[in-house]
């Protein structure tokens, strides 16, 4: 009985400081090794963006809802590229660009869709290329044609589209993966001086005081007000302040499947 | 060909015996089956309860208070800290009331009346948080209201188990209920687990939409009242007592007994590690919104999943009564912990994820059986010992596994920040930050699973000694009505005879009957010297 009682103490003590270690610490992480992993973030990070990877970006940041009240504002863009069901066709590209979260009470959730939309009665997987049109969906369901992705993405706000307004508050192409990598453009051991590095699991968080001037960041150089960059999985994931006062990117590397209604369908 | 024929013989002469038994138990039973259809039935309504409250638990993986109101997870995990550290400290009150509930009408029935609307009323509440609120008002307004909530449904859903254990004293036909009813009652979460995907379908953001929960949660709720109330009002409570039975509990006095029952340690130890051991089914939620995204796919997996759990429940008291509570809540475990180690290796393949998670549904389904009636086993050797019944008293025990629970809540959360997942979610639609989370709970659950099982390997009391245990009871109760001039009077508190009749009616049919008649029950009973004067040393055969 007493041997009994003692295997299952042994055993549950071993399990418990497994699961104590597999939950973690935060470790702080030595100055080279965290610029190291920086910059592998970046590179891993922009080869997903040469290799047009899909995203999911969310920008939140102190603005006004619909109704002029104050409120957080999340941007949100949804870019899927790919189509398996074509060969060699890579730069096929299907957007979702919303809004959330942007209401006190209620959530405005506005919605543009832009990409290749299928004409109406043929089935994706037997699908060519000119059964695919080009351009966007507005708030009202509306299809207009448009000449070519870039467009979509440096549309300024409010602007007017073939008689059909797309409704952003500001720039879509800030919502990019490669503005928000840009955004990180000249943040480097040379220009900037390195507060805090802490890995915890799969995760390292970088604060970060920009010494340089002219950088997008450069704002972020005091020790009260830094800039702070979470790595995970050795991609960058998250730019913000060290208080989240200022716009915070979430950048995502996947995000929901999306596929955009037939241009030709009939509305009921 | 002569085993099919004759298994198919007895389900059908147990759907016979079950409508012949209407009214009037069988021989040997206590309860009819309409008494065990209104306590299924009451069971939908907490279920509807039940499914609520898991749309708003103080954890990651709560759509609402995660994806919606934007809760990080060390935040649910501080406030599900503090709500541990409440939920201790007012456990003596509740268990001080369960003991001493007022109105004469049983211990576990009263509540279900009394806490069912407040349960409904709190809960509704929680969808309507306003998503705008800072980090700081919403983990206050929520945490507060959360824990209010916490300690009235918990209350409330405890006592309908608790119904289970009180509503026989026999134990295979408690099992045989809490089958029964856990069959019926898993149609509210399979209901739900098919609607609300369609639901949610008529809002714009679908799950993730706020709107959706400010519409389910009243509706479920209400229905849960309502459905609450045919418990209530169609079931009766049978423990073996004295008729002059009416033990007032004493707080130390009942805890210096109860922690001399090393059955009610196993069943608490074995809940200090049961956080663990479903850690990848936690994450089931996630798989339909962020892996799966079709909402048609979700209700049909839905559906499917729900089998599990009937399942489950289905097969414990066939399992129970071929190889005993014992080896049932080991096995049952060691297979939670062998279905969750393939996650280990193939933790993205969707496939594996939902067998996985279905098996570990089915193990936890067979314990849904299997722990109450162990635990309604429990209090009867207590009784047996000490001559005290301790339904409240013996949830005092828990309150170390509560305790437990204060460090034990931050793992799981702290594993899914470690991988990723902190104040933004939607890292969960990227499969290769999804792999490494799932990995490391599949590890948990593994682990965990096993720690489970251990504790039973040191319960002894099987059916035969139980069985033994309660015919001592009633002779002990039988005895103690003759000394106080009760000796016509039930042992069971309903004041039932064992053949279903009211006692108080046959008291009444006899002296019409033999009002002329010198004749009396004192008399018969009074001859059997075995009665009385029982040799004390036999006690200790149990």
């Amino acid at each position: 009985m007493r041997k009994k009682v003692i295997v299952v103490l042994l055993i549950a003590i071993l399990a418990i400081s497994s699961i104590l270690s597999l939950a973690g610490c935060t470790s702080k992480v030595e100055e080279q090794a965290a610029w190291e992993a920086y910059e592998k973030a970046m590179a891993n990070s922009a080869e997903h963006l040469q290799n047009n990877g899909s995203y999911f970006i969310k920008y939140r940041y102190n603005g006004q809802n619909s109704k002029g009240e104050k409120a957080v504002v999340t941007q949100k863009l949804n870019v899927v590229y790919g189509n398996s069901n074509i060969k060699d066709w890579n730069d096929f590209v299907v957007v979702d660009k919303g809004v959330e979260k942007a209401a006190r009470y209620t959530t405005d959730y506005l919605n543009t869709y832009f990409g290749y939309s299928l004409k109406s009665g043929v089935k994706a997987k037997n699908a060519k290329r000119e059964d695919y049109a080009l351009g966007y969906f507005n708030m009202k369901g509306e299809f207009s044609n448009s000449e070519n992705v870039e467009d979509f993405f440096n549309l300024e706000a409010g602007t007017s589209y073939n008689g059909n307004e797309i409704n952003a508050d500001t720039e879509i192409k800030k919502y990019t993966l490669a503005y928000a990598l840009g955004t990180l453009d000249g943040i480097n051991r040379e220009s900037t001086d390195l507060l805090s590095a802490e890995k915890r699991g799969n995760v390292l968080t970088l604060k970060l005081k920009v010494k340089a001037e002219g950088l997008f960041y450069s704002n972020y150089n005091q020790d009260s007000n830094c800039l702070v960059v979470r790595i995970t999985l050795n991609r960058i994931s998250k730019i913000s302040s060290a208080d989240d006062s200022l716009p915070i990117y979430f950048i995502n590397y996947a995000g929901p499947k999306l596929t955009l209604a037939s241009y030709d369908a009939k509305k009921s | 060909m002569g085993k099919i024929s004759g298994a198919v013989k007895s389900v059908f002469g147990a759907v016979k015996g079950f409508f012949v038994h209407w009214n009037r138990p069988a021989e040997g039973k206590y309860v009819p089956s309409k008494e065990v259809v209104a306590y299924s039935v009451g069971g939908m309504g907490v279920q509807f309860m039940a499914v609520i409250c898991n749309n708003v638990i103080l954890a990651s993986t709560c759509i609402l208070l995660g994806s919606i109101y934007n809760m990080k997870p060390t935040t649910l995990a501080i406030l599900s800290f503090i709500n541990a550290g409440v939920t201790i400290v007012m456990q003596p009150l509740k268990s001080w009331l369960i003991d001493n509930t007022p109105g004469g009408k049983g211990k576990a029935r009263p509540w279900l009346l009394w806490l069912s609307i407040p349960s409904a009323v709190l809960l509704t509440a929680l969808a309507f948080m306003d998503p705008g609120w800072n980090p700081t008002t919403m983990a206050i307004v929520v945490g507060i209201l959360f824990t209010i909530m916490n300690f009235v449904y918990q209350f409330y859903l405890g006592q309908y188990t608790m119904l289970a254990q009180l509503i026989s004293p026999n134990t295979q036909e408690r099992a045989n209920i809490i089958s029964i009813s856990s069959l019926v009652y898993s149609l509210a979460p399979t209901i739900t687990g098919a609607l609300f995907p369609l639901i949610a379908e008529l809002f714009t953001n679908g799950q993730l939409d706020h709107d959706f929960y400010r519409t389910i949660f009243p509706i479920f709720t209400v229905l849960g009242v309502l459905f609450t109330l045919i418990a209530y009002f169609g079931t009766k409570e049978r423990v073996i007592v004295p008729k002059n039975y009416e033990k007032k509990v004493k707080f130390w006095d009942a805890m210096s007994k109860i922690v001399r029952n090393k059955y009610m340690w196993i069943l608490n130890i074995t809940t200090w590690f049961q956080f663990g051991r479903a850690a990848v089914t936690g994450v089931l939620m996630w798989i339909y919104i962020y892996i799966l995204q079709n909402a048609g796919a979700q209700a049909v997996l839905s559906l499917v999943m729900g089998t599990a759990s009937g399942i489950g429940m289905f097969m414990a008291p066939f399992m129970i009564k071929f190889f005993g509570k014992r080896n049932v809540a080991i096995f049952s475990n060691l297979i939670m912990c062998a279905a969750s180690i393939p996650l280990i290796f193939f933790p993205s393949n969707l496939v594996l994820l939902f067998v996985s998670t279905y098996i570990v549904f089915w193990g936890a389904a067979v314990q849904i059986i299997s722990q109450p009636a162990m635990n309604a086993d429990a209090l009867d050797y207590q009784q047996y010992k000490t001559g005290d019944r301790y339904e409240g008293m013996s949830g005092n025990l828990g309150m170390i596994g509560q305790i437990i629970a204060l460090g034990t809540g931050f793992i799981i959360p702290a594993i899914y920040e470690i991988n990723g997942l902190l104040d933004d979610y939607d890292i969960l639609y990227d499969p290769a930050l999804r792999a490494p989370l799932f990995r490391t709970l599949a590890i948990v659950a593994s682990i965990f699973a096993v720690l489970c099982a251990a504790p039973f390997f040191f319960w002894d009391l099987n059916e035969k000694k139980h069985r033994k245990m309660i015919e001592e009871l009633k002779e002990r109760a039988a005895k103690e009505n003759i000394l106080n001039g009760y000796e016509h009077e039930s042992v069971l508190s309903s004041g039932e005879n064992f053949d279903g009749t009211d006692s108080s009616e046959v008291e009444a049919k006899f002296e019409s009957e033999h009002k002329d008649s010198s004749e009396s029950l004192v008399d018969e009973l009074t001859t059997d010297e075995s009665l009385l004067g029982k040799d004390k040393s036999e006690e200790d055969e149990v």
